[in-house]
């Protein structure tokens, strides 16, 4: 009998937690951080921003100059090559844990509504910025998805063109999230990031304390099954 | 380097704000400020619903998510809260399915 309390306990825990769970709203991770930025940009470039990461050109590794951040529950590479062209991607994880490589690139659409592509140069930069700040938003190419946007920005007085800040790195970027585009805002994300052990700016510890009885449970409701289709035990 | 807005202060600025002002670091600001929202909500449906506890804890959780909205308090203490709702909500299920 104390079995069969176990199996409605766990089976009821399991429920509840995720229907509430679910029901926790996206907008509860609060107005998100304001960026610091080294020139001052125009503050409708950082509209709907709610997180963001932003970096400099002497920030990429000189090998094969890349940039490597989380951001919005996602993990990305950016890339200022050598040969010009400026891509974006965010990892490709096979059943949300196993990364094989792969990376999901964006598309960059210019403030004036054109697609440039997933690759972009500092030509575009120049032509598509309004004094040394340009804002593109972002598309996945799979799944048309938004990701945000990307600032680029320059100080204009030092540097006339930003291939001129690039070489002497004081080019920066800006890649900014806002609540919908965050991974969190899917909640089967999340609960998978809950049983897995990797819900975005949660402490490891943190995480293992809130998913443990959920992992007892499903492991009981596993062994009661078990043992129920086993008539011998 | 230097914030886009100025001298206008945010709402979530203000734990850092009182950090700085009374010399303690943003977090424990942020502790003593989620604390007193939560006993503002709590303590005069302590006071005026004595006996009953589920107003109690339904303005705990209400408290603590105008916490979290603020960005005052961590966003996994809600998934703590509901991790312990859900607990306590099994075991009355429990009780009314198997009868004890």
């Amino acid at each position: 009998m104390a079995e069969y309390k176990g199996f409605a306990f766990a089976i009821m825990f399991i429920l509840f937690f995720s229907a509430l769970v679910t029901m926790i709203p996206t907008g509860l991770y609060g107005s998100g951080e304001e960026p610091d930025l080294v020139t001052p940009v125009e503050p409708i470039l950082l509209a709907g921003f709610s997180v963001s990461e932003n970096w400099s050109a002497g920030d990429l590794v000189e090998t094969n100059p890349q940039y490597e951040y989380s951001l919005g529950g996602w993990d990305w590479y950016f890339y200022h090559r050598a040969t010009g062209s400026i891509e974006l991607g965010s990892k490709i994880y096979w059943g949300g844990v196993l990364y094989l490589g792969q990376l999901d690139s964006q598309e960059f659409i210019s403030p004036g509504g054109e697609n440039k592509g997933y690759s972009i140069t500092c030509d575009d930069l120049d032509e598509d910025a309004d004094n040394g700040t340009v804002r593109y938003d972002l598309y996945s190419i799979s799944s048309g998805n938004s990701y945000g946007g990307m600032v680029f920005y320059w100080n204009t007085t030092a540097y006339t063109y930003s291939q001129d800040a690039f070489d002497n790195d004081a080019l920066y970027y800006l890649h900014g999230m806002g609540f919908n585009e965050q991974a969190t805002n899917n909640i089967g994300f999340l609960l998978v990031s809950l049983l897995f052990f990797q819900v975005p700016d949660v402490p490891a510890e943190i995480n293992v304390f809130l998913i443990t009885p959920t992992w007892a449970s499903i492991i009981y409701i596993l062994w009661f099954i078990i043992k129920e289709m086993i008539p011998f035990v | 380097m230097f914030q886009i807005h100025g001298d206008s202060m945010q709402i979530t600025d203000i734990p850092s704000a009182f950090g700085d002002f009374v010399g303690m670091s943003e977090i424990t600001a942020q502790i003593i400020l989620s604390v007193v929202i939560i006993l503002i909500f709590v303590l005069p449906t302590m006071y005026l619903a004595k006996s009953n506890t589920t107003l109690h804890i339904i303005m705990t959780f209400l408290a603590v998510t105008v916490c979290i909205g603020l960005g005052w308090a961590p966003f996994w203490l809600l998934i703590a809260l509901a991790s312990c709702m859900a607990m306590a909500w099994a075991f009355l299920g429990t009780k009314v399915v198997t009868g004890d």
